[in-house]
């Protein structure tokens, strides 16, 4: 699993591990794994494309900007991703260029589980160990 | 498990001075109790003495008996901040701005409730939407909704979804002056638009309870709150501003942190970002906190109205015959300037509540004229199996706390171990065979949400009891709930 969720001791919130071969992939993983903790990603098809460009101060605000932007589309757009694919990844110039696939939430068709109000700087880490990208970041839910 | 060595003040306030962190202005103190003070977890205590090195801040660093792990504030965090070299921090408010209690009473008893029990939890589940991707019964438009950021519940009443009484008994009326929907950014308005009227997730919660006499601590101040009647039926609503607010926070820790950039400011905690009160971008955020805050109260309010239209069709009764009527709406995620005496001196001060209740007492001209005499009413939620509190201010919390008082019972588990604990399913039986029936669109959160996840309502009740930052008025045990 490139992604796990992991949980906030002492708090009623929840938290993403991700491990990726690269940044980009692990941006990627890290987004479904934002739909995983409020549906299953399972029962969501690629019906819809959103695109994405962030520019952000530094590499771990982007990987919350990018996260902050699924939760974004989840209530402005009704929106969760099931793919992801990031085109640009410019971890010194912190820009990210990249489209989300995924589907209106439809409540017969997808369990809905609990809501995220949002991603938060809280024990946020981003580092490279041996050949691995890992990040691990915490939802206000 | 937290080993400090407090300063012991009294049998429930317990200080850490200012010498155990370099940079603290002033003491932080924990209103706790004995069987408590030892839960207190580290994370809790280095998040409020965090907080008791902002600039600008006056007195104590104030951590509540329900006090959990927050962002920023710890869960439970009051802190008062000068008007004219002071800060303030959306950390302090919390992402869900004006999260709150809204309490009705009805004329109905639960003997009278039981029959349609079933009818009831169906038609308020189909009628309040909760969860994820849910949208609310009233579609705005972005004029309206501008009207809702600037108005609050003001808003309801001129579109009728808030009667005049309605307004009286919320905090403030309803209405936080000084909003500004310039502050507020297009993503914000797309993410809340739809939503209001809906109660969210997590640990929100629309319930049904009963006053049982034996539960009545204060008979004369239960009946000034309404509570006139043995086994009363009476409503809990738990939500705050939904997405939109969610998004303004988001929007401004990003201005925040640019601005501590900016200014080459130290950094200890970037969920604790802050800018001084007097900076453009101080201003800007309480102007669009006060959106989210007036949005949030129309949410509550919907939400009655909603309640009303079902219990109409239910019981085929008029509203005069069920009496439903607001008791009082709190805030408990918010600042406000408020007016305090520090060293001998009246002061402006923005008092940050971030999971703490205003615990106005009596002859406060800020509340209600029917509830002068005995204080304003304090809501405190528990967990869906056990009920809520009613209390009501207190002088005590006035003078020395910031009129502020705790919000809950405090979690003291998280997600997955409460799910590892017991299955929703299983919760679910459980609840029913005591009596509380309840309804969820994702099962397994109910595990989430179960009593034992979070700490006993009644021991941090006594807690603020026994300080005098409120007191009890009465208890409210569960038969119906609406988890979001």
């Amino acid at each position: 699993m490139p992604y796990e969720i992991i949980d906030e001791n002492g708090s009623g919130d929840t938290g993403l591990k991700i491990t990726a071969p690269t940044l980009a992939k692990l941006f990627e993983e890290a987004a479904i794994g934002v739909t995983s903790i409020m549906s299953e990603t399972g029962s969501f098809r690629e019906k819809e494309v959103i695109s994405v460009d962030i520019k952000s101060a530094s590499l771990e605000d982007l990987l919350i900007d990018w996260l902050s932007e699924v939760v974004y589309l989840k209530d402005a757009r009704n929106f969760l991703p099931v793919r992801a694919e990031i085109s640009r990844l410019d971890d010194k110039g912190y820009h990210l260029k990249g489209v989300l696939h995924g589907e209106k939430i439809d409540r017969k068709r997808h369990p809905v589980k609990v809501d995220i109000k949002a991603v938060t700087y809280y024990n946020l880490r981003l580092r490279k160990k041996g050949n691995d990208w890992i990040g691990e970041v915490v939802f206000d839910l | 498990m937290s080993r400090i060595n407090y300063n012991r003040i009294s049998n429930n306030i317990y200080e850490i001075p200012v010498a155990f962190k370099e940079g603290m202005r002033v003491p932080a103190r924990i209103l706790s109790s004995p069987e408590l003070i030892d839960g207190i977890d580290d994370k809790v205590i280095d998040q409020i003495t965090n907080v008791a090195c902002l600039p600008g801040i006056r007195k104590y660093a104030y951590c509540m008996p329900d006090g959990h792990m927050g962002y920023g504030f710890p869960i439970g965090g009051v802190a008062a901040f000068s008007m004219s070299d002071g800060i303030v921090s959306p950390g302090g408010i919390g992402f869900d701005i004006n999260c709150g209690m809204r309490l009705l009473r009805t004329n109905m008893t639960f003997e009278e409730l039981k029959p349609k029990m079933e009818t009831l939890l169906d038609d308020l589940f189909r009628t309040i939407p909760s969860g994820v991707g849910s949208k609310g019964f009233v579609s705005l438009d972005k004029k309206q909704f501008r009207e809702v950021m600037e108005k609050g519940a003001d808003w309801c009443r001129e579109n009728g979804y808030a009667t005049n009484d309605d307004i009286e008994y919320i905090e403030n009326r309803g209405r936080i002056h000084g909003a500004d929907p310039k502050t507020v950014s297009e993503k914000a308005v797309s993410r809340g638009i739809n939503q209001m009227g809906t109660l969210g997730s997590g640990n929100h919660y629309l319930e049904i309870e009963v006053a049982n006499p034996e539960n009545i601590y204060d008979k004369n101040i239960a009946e000034v709150f309404g509570i006139d009647r043995d086994n009363q039926v009476v409503i809990a609503i738990h939500c705050g501003s939904r997405g939109f607010g969610h998004q303004i926070a988001t929007d401004y820790l990003q201005t925040f942190s640019r601005f501590t950039r900016e200014h080459g400011l130290k950094i200890r905690d970037r969920e604790l970002m802050s800018a001084p009160l007097n900076s453009e971008e101080g201003k800007n955020y309480l102007s669009a906190m006060a959106c989210a805050a007036n949005a949030a109260f129309v949410n509550r309010q919907l939400i009655v109205s909603g309640i009303r239209d079902v219990f109409k069709k239910v019981f085929r009764k008029s509203e005069h015959e069920l009496g439903i009527r607001t008791i009082y709406d709190v805030a408990h995620n918010i600042a406000k300037v408020e007016k305090y005496i520090i060293d001998g001196r009246e002061e402006e001060l923005l008092v940050h509540r971030k999971g703490a209740t205003r615990s106005f007492g009596p002859d406060r001209p800020e509340i209600p004229q029917k509830y002068r005499k005995v204080g304003q009413p304090v809501i405190v939620g528990g967990s869906m199996e056990s009920g809520s509190a009613l209390l009501c201010g207190t002088k005590i919390a006035d003078e020395e706390f910031f009129g502020s008082t705790l919000h809950g019972a405090g979690r003291v588990m998280s997600r997955s171990k409460a799910k590892k604990t017991a299955r929703g399913d299983a919760v679910g039986r459980k609840m029913k065979e005591n009596g509380i029936m309840v309804k969820t669109g994702y099962m397994p959160g109910l595990a989430e949400e179960a009593g034992f996840a979070y700490k006993n309502i009644d021991t941090v009740v006594d807690a603020v009891d026994a300080i005098g930052i409120s007191k009890k008025v009465a208890r409210f045990f569960p038969v119906m709930n609406i988890k979001g």
